[in-house]
């Protein structure tokens, strides 16, 4: 194994070195399969390391015991109370016949529908949207945010690259960002079908602040009353 | 359920899960147990077996657990929230791995990283050349290397640094660990052949 490629990926070379290294890695293809098999490998036994703790851990939870077990603890006062909840629960259920709506579930029942895999389409402008779509569908989700901000920094106005972003910052967990993706995308007024401030009340749903529910349910209502795209949806959640 | 037994509150679970380790387990398992009801509702929802939803489940909460420890976790949102939505998307993956005949590697964030160290004209080239490695063959043949061997590339993989390793393990220096690590490496290599790659 070249001890190059230890010490460029430890950042451990010159200048010089490195740009040497970055070189010889476009004209020399075993060089390639080298610095491939070094990183899939470090990604192998990384896996293999959490999959064990995974297997541990997991055959610990399994044997906990089950919560209906708890039953046991059921006393007269407890069963009092959920006799009067049971009653006051039926009372509340037949005066008002509707199941209480759940933006959480649908916002993320949405995302599961709409965001597993992004559908590659014609016109994508350049190779580099589509590969982000490419990494964002095989995983690779750093890779796909760093290509989107890529075409960002030097195309500020690419809707779609502010749409995928806003989608990988979601799948990662970083709301924040997402929801300034989202709310640039919106603010976009060029377009002829814009998501931004559907996927912007999707993201302020999923972050789940204090205050994040009224701002969602207020682009919602933009949604419906400008016939934005996603009202279809928005109509069925704010019913 | 709440009626018949203690509910901890997030703090409460957070405090536990950052306490003393034998604090720290009992705790653990606590947050196992107050959201495994999403075990089934994955079931249904996303047509996936119970078996898979629960070592879905159990690997969400294993990366809650870290990212609690790591302090990634920031409480911006409740723990609820936080985990069904790792849940969901880790059940998306199962989905993704489901609807493809081979495992192929699932590039973390850690790799991700690495790849972005990378020229631009050379990245997509060397994802394409990652992609053709078999994940399951290349596990398979970590196993069978040496005792020392796997535990030194394993050790690696876990983000240790040779100076680690080497006090972790007795070896005499960093640069002897790294020099029997990228002969290990050498080793594996061997071991998975041509014959892991796609043609």
């Amino acid at each position: 194994m070249d001890e190059r490629i230890d010490d460029y990926f430890g950042q451990r070379l010159t200048g010089a070195e490195k740009a040497q290294f970055e070189a010889d890695l476009k004209s020399d293809p075993q060089l390639a399969d080298a610095v491939a098999f070094y990183l899939a490998s470090r990604e192998a036994s990384m896996q293999y390391a959490r999959e064990k703790k995974l297997l541990e851990r997991h055959a610990e939870w399994q044997a906990l015991p089950k919560k209906a077990t708890n039953m046991a603890w059921l006393n007269a006062w407890y069963a009092v109370a959920a006799a009067v909840a049971l009653v006051a629960f039926g009372i509340g259920w037949y005066f008002l016949n509707t199941p209480p709506k759940d933006m959480q579930q649908l916002a993320a029942g949405y995302v599961m529908e709409n965001f597993t895999r992004l559908r590659q389409e014609l016109g994508d402008s350049g190779d580099t949207l589509q590969r982000a779509k490419d990494s964002y569908n095989n995983g690779q989700y750093a890779t796909a945010l760093k290509r989107c901000e890529s075409v960002l920094s030097s195309d500020p106005q690419n809707a779609e690259a502010k749409r995928i972003a806003g989608i990988v910052s979601l799948h990662l967990l970083d709301y924040d960002k997402a929801i300034d993706y989202f709310h640039r995308l919106g603010a976009q007024k060029e377009l002829y079908a814009n998501p931004g401030k559907f996927y912007e009340a999707i993201a302020l749903i999923q972050r789940n602040q204090p205050g994040d529910k009224k701002k969602a349910e207020s682009l919602l209502q933009e949604v419906i009353d400008q016939d934005l795209e996603g009202k279809n949806e928005a109509v069925k959640w704010m019913k | 359920m709440t009626l018949f037994s203690k509910t901890f509150s997030d703090s409460e679970l957070i405090e536990g899960i950052r306490g003393t380790h034998a604090q720290r387990r009992v705790f653990e398992n606590k947050l196992y147990e107050k959201y495994s009801y999403m075990i089934r509702e994955a079931v249904w929802k996303h047509k996936l077996s119970e078996d898979e939803c629960s070592m879905v489940y159990s690997d969400t909460i294993l990366t809650v657990l870290e990212h609690i420890h790591n302090g990634r976790f920031k409480g911006n949102s409740s723990i609820k929230t936080y985990l069904y939505q790792i849940f969901t998307n880790k059940c998306v993956d199962v989905l993704r791995k489901n609807a493809t005949n081979k495992q192929q590697v699932i590039l973390g964030d850690s790799l991700d990283a690495y790849l972005c160290i990378l020229p631009d004209d050379s990245k997509g080239i060397i994802e394409t050349l990652i992609a053709q490695y078999d994940m399951d063959l290349l596990t398979t043949r970590l196993k069978e290397l040496g005792e020392k061997c796997r535990q030194i590339v394993q050790a690696w993989g876990e983000g240790f640094m040779d100076q680690e390793i080497a006090i972790e393990m007795g070896y005499q220096s960093a640069a002897v660990v790294k020099t029997s690590r990228l002969r290990c490496l050498e080793k594996l290599r061997g071991l998975y052949g041509r014959e892991g790659k796609e043609g």
